[in-house]
C-alpha cells in the first residue's frame, strides 16, 4: 500500500502536535519515523489509522482520501496500528489476542496459515499462547502485538516504539521480526525512538521535531550522517544491532 | 436437613449466577452500573405473563419470548439513555435509577400495583435422598445453568464475544482490530437484559410477579456482583454459589434477615479486605 | 433538552389549566378533603387500595346525597391520596403534605405500623384526626386524634384461638411465621401468648423479610419442629400464598391459620387453588353476601385489583367520620368532631353494630369492636364457617 500524507496538521486543544508533515511511503517499504520523545510520532501514527481528526491537510493510501474512513474502516482497508504501549487486552490469552486481530477477516484456512506464521515468527509466543496476555513479560507483549497487527493481513502496518523497554537480545529479535514481516511486502511505518535500529531497517527515514518534519532521506545516509544523529536525537541509549538484519524468509 | 440445604443452596445459587450474569456483563463491557437491571427482571416476568397468559402461548415459547423482550427494551433503553454515559460509572448509576422508577411507573400503570396471575406449567416435586426438590425449581436452575454455559460460549467461541471481551478491556485497542464499540454496546446490553429477561420469566411462576420484584432482584445481583468483583463473570459464579450456601445455611439454622445481614457483611468485608471482588482486578 | 424542557412547560402549562378549571367549578361548593394515607404499591397493597377504596366508596355517596351537612353549609367530599410505600419515611412526607399544603384535618390510614408510630407525634400536635387499622399497641396509647377501627390481634386473637381448639381438637402444636417488622414482630408476640394461655404449644416462631418470596430454607426449619398448624399472623396476603405453597410442595400435611390480615383472592392468586384449600382466615365480611356484593361493585369504580375485606372497615370509617362531622356540625373544630365520633357508638356499621373499648388495654376508649367471620377457602372461594363477636 502506498500511503501519502499531504500537508497533515493535528491538534490536541491548544496544542499543534503535528503541522505541515508530508511525506510518500512507497509500496511495499519501510520507512522509520524517528525523533525524540514528544516530537510527534505516535501522533503521526494514530492520525494514519483514524484515531485523531486533521486539523488540516488528508492522508491518501493507494489514491483513496482516508479523511471520510473511521478507523474500523480503515483496518477493513488493510492498515494496522501495533499502538504505544502494546494495548493487549489483558484478561485475554495471547491466542486470543492474535484471534481479536483477524476480527475483520472470515476465518478459515487463510487465517489458520497466518496463526502459524506468526508463531514461527515468534517460537516464544507459541509456547505462551494459553497465558493471559498480563502475565506475559514485556518481550512477549510486544510479540503478541504485533502478531496481533499482522493478524489482519496489513497492506500498511504501523509499528509504534516496538523495542521501548526490551532487552537489548529481545531487541534484536524483534529486528528480525519486523524485517521479516517487511520483506513479505508489506509496506511499514515504524516509530523509533531508537533511531540507529529504525534506520537500519528502513529504505527511507524521517525525522521529526516539535510536530514538524525535520529532514527526509535514504535511510543509510541518514544513518552515516552523525550531524542528524547528534543534533536531533541526542545521544544514542541502545547500542545499533552489528551489521544489516537478515530477513528469515516466511514458511508459505 | 442437610441434604435440603444442598438443594436449597444448588437451586438459589443457580438463579442468582443468571441475575448477576448480566449485570456484571453489562459492567464490564461498558462500565455503566445497570441499577435498572432488576426492573429488566420484572419486565422479563410481565412479558412472561402477557404471551404465556394472555395471549395463550406455551411456556417453553413464552419463556424465550419474554426474554427477547426485555432484550429489545434493553436495546432501545441503551440507544436512548446508556449510550451517553459509557464509562462514565456515577453518570450511569443516576440515569439507570430513574429508568428504573420510569419502567416500574410504566408497569403499574398498565398492570396495576396487584401481580399478575401468572399460570404454573410445571408443578410437583422430586424427592431425592430425604430432600424435597420442587420440579418448577429444579426446571428454573437447570435452565438458568444452561443460560450460564452458553453465555460462556457466546463469551469464549464467537465473533461478538471476542468483540465484547476486547471493547471490555480496551475500546480503543478494539477498534485498532476493526471492532465497533457502538455496535458492540448495545449487543452486550440486549444480551445483560435478556438474561435478566430470562431470570423474571423462570421465576415468574415460582414466585409471582409484582411491579417492585425488582428491588430484591437486583439486590442479590448487587451482592453477588461485588462479591465477585465487578466485571468478573468467573467471580460472580463463585459468589453465586457463596450467596446461596450462606443464604440457605444461615435461614435454616437462624433466620432469614440474620442471612440477609450475613450477606451484606460479606460484602463490606469484601469490600475492606478484597476491594475488587473475589476474582475481581483492581 | 431544550426541545424536553419546553415540552414538559407546555404540559404543565395545560395540566395547571385544567386543574385550575376543576378547582373554580368546586368552589361552587364547598370541598372537604379527606386524605388517605396507605401502602398503595407492593406487597402490603391490598390493604392501602381497601382504605382508598372505603373512602371513595363513602364519599361517593354522601356526594350524590348533596355532599356534607355541616351546620348550613353543604361540602363536597374530595379524596387527596398518599402511598407510603410502607415505610416510615414515607407516611410521614406524606402526612406532613396532608397536613401542610393540602389542609387536610381528617385522614384515613395507614395500615403499616412502622409508618403509624412515625407519624403519630405529627397527628397530636397539629390535632389531626387519624383512622388507622395499624396494629400495634403503641397505636391507641396516650393519643387524643388516633382511632383505630378494626378488631387487632389483641382484640380477637383470644376469640379466633378458642373457636380453633374448639373445632380442630386434634391440632396441639402451634408454629407462627410473620414479618420482620414492628407489626409482625407485634402481632406474633400476641399470638404466641394467646395460644399458650389456650394450652397449645408454640413449638417454632420465624420471622421474615417483607421483600422475600423463597420461604423454602425457613420452612426446612419451621417443619423440623412438626406443627399440626401454622399461624400466618400478619403476613401480607401474597406472601402467605407463597408460603402456603412453598411449604405444601415441602410435604407439609397439617393446617393453616391465617388470624390477621386475609384476603382469598390473593392467597388463591399465590399458592394456587389447590394448595390453597382448607386455609383458615378471618374476614370483616361475608363474600356471600349482599352487602359484600354492593362494596365490591362499587369499589370496582375505583379499582382494578378485587376488593379485600378492609373495604369494611374503612368505608364504615368514612361513614363514621362524615357522621361525626355532620353531628358536631363543623368541619374545621376537630375536638368536637372526635368527641362527636366517640359519642356516637353503636354505630350502625355494614355488617352489625360498631362499638367502642379499649381503655383497659390502651388508656383510651378508641378501639372500635366489630364482628368478625372465620372463612375458609374452599375451591378458590371464601365461605363463611363461623362468626365470632369480640368485646
Amino acid at each position: 500500500m502506498r500511503l501519502e500524507l499531504d500537508s497533515v496538521g493535528l491538534r490536541y486543544g491548544p496544542v499543534t502536535a503535528l503541522s505541515d508533515v508530508t511525506l510518500t511511503v512507497a509500496t511495499g517499504t519501510t520507512a522509520a519515523v524517528i525523533g525524540a520523545n514528544g516530537a510527534g510520532k505516535s501522533s503521526l501514527l494514530r492520525a494514519i489509522a483514524g484515531l485523531e481528526p486533521l486539523a488540516a491537510g488528508r492522508i491518501v493510501a493507494d489514491g483513496a482520501d482516508l479523511a471520510r474512513l473511521d478507523t474500523e474502516a480503515r483496518i477493513r482497508l488493510g492498515i494496522a496500528l501495533s499502538p504505544e504501549g502494546r494495548r493487549l487486552f489483558p484478561e485475554m490469552s495471547a491466542a486470543d489476542n492474535l484471534r481479536a486481530g483477524a476480527f475483520t477477516r472470515r476465518a478459515g484456512p487463510a487465517v489458520r496459515r497466518d496463526l502459524d506464521r506468526v508463531y514461527t515468527l515468534f517460537p516464544r509466543l507459541a509456547e505462551r499462547r494459553a497465558s493471559l496476555a498480563r502475565n506475559l513479560s514485556g518481550g512477549e507483549q510486544q510479540m503478541c502485538a504485533i502478531g496481533r497487527a499482522v493478524m489482519s493481513e496489513p497492506q500498511l502496518l504501523l509499528l509504534d516504539e516496538p523495542s521501548l523497554g526490551l532487552a537489548p537480545k529481545v531487541v534484536g529479535d524483534m529486528a528480525r521480526a519486523i524485517a521479516t514481516i517487511a520483506a513479505s511486502g508489506v509496506t511499514v511505518l515504524l516509530a523509533e525512538q531508537n533511531s540507529r535500529l529504525a534506520l537500519s531497517l528502513a529504505q527511507t527515514g524521517h525525522v521529526f521535531e516539535a510536530g514538524r518534519l525535520a529532514r527526509s532521506g535514504p535511510a543509510a545516509a541518514l544513518l552515516n550522517d552523525g550531524d542528524v544523529l547528534r543534533a536531533y536525537l541526542g545521544e544514542e541509549v541502545a547500542s545499533p544491532p552489528a551489521g544489516p538484519i537478515p530477513a528469515v524468509p516466511l514458511p508459505l | 436437613m442437610f441434604q435440603q440445604f444442598l438443594v436449597i443452596m444448588a437451586l438459589s445459587a443457580a438463579i442468582y449466577m443468571l441475575l448477576a450474569l448480566g449485570f456484571t456483563l453489562i459492567f464490564g463491557v461498558m462500565r455503566v452500573v445497570n441499577f435498572a437491571h432488576g426492573e429488566f427482571v420484572m419486565l422479563g416476568a410481565y412479558a412472561l405473563y402477557v404471551v404465556q397468559d394472555v395471549l395463550g402461548v406455551g411456556y417453553a415459547a413464552a419463556l424465550p419470548l419474554a426474554a427477547l423482550v426485555a432484550g429489545l427494551v434493553g436495546v432501545v433503553c441503551e440507544r436512548l439513555v446508556f449510550r451517553r454515559f459509557v464509562g462514565d460509572e456515577i453518570g450511569s448509576m443516576i440515569v439507570a435509577l430513574a429508568l428504573a422508577v420510569t419502567l416500574k411507573g410504566a408497569v403499574t400503570a398498565v398492570f396495576g400495583t396487584d401481580g399478575p396471575s401468572i399460570a404454573r406449567p410445571i408443578s410437583g416435586v422430586v424427592t431425592l435422598g430425604g430432600a424435597v426438590i420442587p420440579k418448577d425449581q429444579l426446571f428454573a436452575a437447570a435452565v438458568a445453568l444452561v443460560l450460564v454455559a452458553l453465555t460462556h460460549r457466546l463469551l469464549v467461541a464467537t465473533r461478538l464475544g471476542l468483540a465484547m471481551r476486547a471493547v471490555a478491556q480496551d475500546a480503543e485497542a478494539a477498534r485498532l482490530q476493526g471492532m465497533r464499540p457502538w455496535t458492540t454496546y448495545p449487543a452486550a446490553f440486549a444480551v445483560g437484559c435478556a438474561l435478566a429477561g430470562f431470570a423474571g420469566a423462570l421465576t415468574a411462576p415460582i414466585y409471582g410477579a409484582a411491579p417492585d420484584m425488582g428491588d430484591a432482584a437486583l439486590m442479590k445481583a448487587f451482592v453477588v456482583v461485588v462479591l465477585g468483583g465487578l466485571g468478573s463473570i468467573p467471580g460472580a459464579l463463585i459468589a453465586a454459589l457463596l450467596l446461596g450456601a450462606l443464604d440457605a445455611g444461615i435461614s435454616i439454622l437462624f433466620d432469614p434477615t440474620l442471612a440477609a445481614l450475613a450477606s451484606f457483611g460479606a460484602v463490606i468485608a469484601v469490600l475492606l479486605f478484597r476491594p475488587s471482588g473475589i476474582l475481581g482486578r483492581a | 433538552m431544550l426541545r424536553l424542557i419546553r415540552h414538559a412547560a407546555l404540559a404543565a402549562t395545560i395540566l395547571s389549566a385544567i386543574a385550575g378549571a376543576a378547582g373554580a367549578r368546586a368552589q361552587a361548593q364547598e370541598t372537604l378533603k379527606i386524605g388517605v394515607l396507605g401502602t398503595l404499591t407492593g406487597p402490603g397493597a391490598t390493604w392501602g387500595l381497601a382504605i382508598d377504596g372505603g373512602a371513595r366508596i363513602a364519599a361517593d355517596e354522601v356526594n350524590a346525597k348533596g355532599g356534607l351537612k355541616v351546620g348550613d353549609k353543604a361540602y363536597k367530599v374530595e379524596i387527596v391520596a398518599y402511598d407510603d410505600q410502607y415505610k416510615a419515611a414515607s407516611a410521614v412526607t406524606a402526612l406532613n403534605r396532608l397536613a401542610g399544603p393540602d389542609g387536610v384535618r381528617f385522614v384515613l390510614g395507614p395500615i403499616g405500623s412502622a409508618s403509624l408510630l412515625a407519624i403519630k407525634p405529627i397527628t397530636e400536635r397539629d390535632k389531626i384526626v387519624l383512622f388507622t387499622a395499624s396494629w400495634s399497641a403503641a397505636v391507641l396509647k396516650d393519643s387524643n386524634y388516633i382511632f383505630r377501627v378494626g378488631p387487632t390481634t389483641q382484640e380477637f386473637a383470644p376469640a379466633t384461638i378458642a373457636w380453633l381448639k374448639r373445632t380442630h381438637p386434634a391440632v396441639k402444636r402451634i408454629a407462627t411465621v410473620s414479618a420482620n417488622d414492628e407489626t409482625g414482630w407485634n402481632s406474633q408476640r400476641i399470638q404466641k401468648e394467646a395460644y399458650g394461655k389456650a394450652g397449645l404449644e408454640v413449638v417454632a416462631a420465624e420471622h421474615f423479610e417483607r421483600q422475600q418470596t423463597d420461604f423454602r430454607a425457613l420452612l426446612t426449619k419451621l417443619l423440623a419442629a412438626k406443627p399440626d398448624s401454622i399461624e400466618l399472623d400478619t403476613t401480607p396476603p401474597p406472601t402467605a400464598g407463597l408460603i402456603i405453597r412453598q411449604a405444601r410442595e415441602q410435604g407439609y400435611k397439617g393446617l393453616f391459620t391465617k388470624f390477621g390480615g386475609f384476603d382469598v383472592a390473593e392467597i388463591v392468586r399465590t399458592a394456587g387453588a389447590d394448595y390453597a384449600e382448607g386455609v383458615v382466615g378471618i374476614s370483616q365480611g361475608d363474600p356471600a353476601s349482599p352487602e359484600w356484593a354492593r362494596l365490591r361493585e362499587a369499589y370496582a369504580k375505583h379499582h382494578k385489583n378485587e376488593m379485600g375485606d378492609f373495604v369494611f372497615l374503612f368505608y364504615d370509617a368514612a361513614r363514621l367520620l362524615f357522621a361525626g362531622i355532620e353531628r358536631a356540625g363543623t368541619a374545621t373544630d376537630v375536638d368536637k368532631v372526635v368527641k362527636a365520633i366517640e359519642q356516637s357508638a353503636p354505630f350502625p356499621g355494614t355488617v352489625g353494630p360498631l362499638t367502642w373499648g379499649g381503655k383497659e388495654a390502651y388508656g383510651v376508649d378508641h378501639q372500635i369492636y366489630t364482628p368478625l367471620y372465620l372463612v375458609a377457602i374452599q375451591e378458590g372461594a371464601g365461605r363463611v364457617i363461623g362468626k365470632v363477636d369480640l368485646q
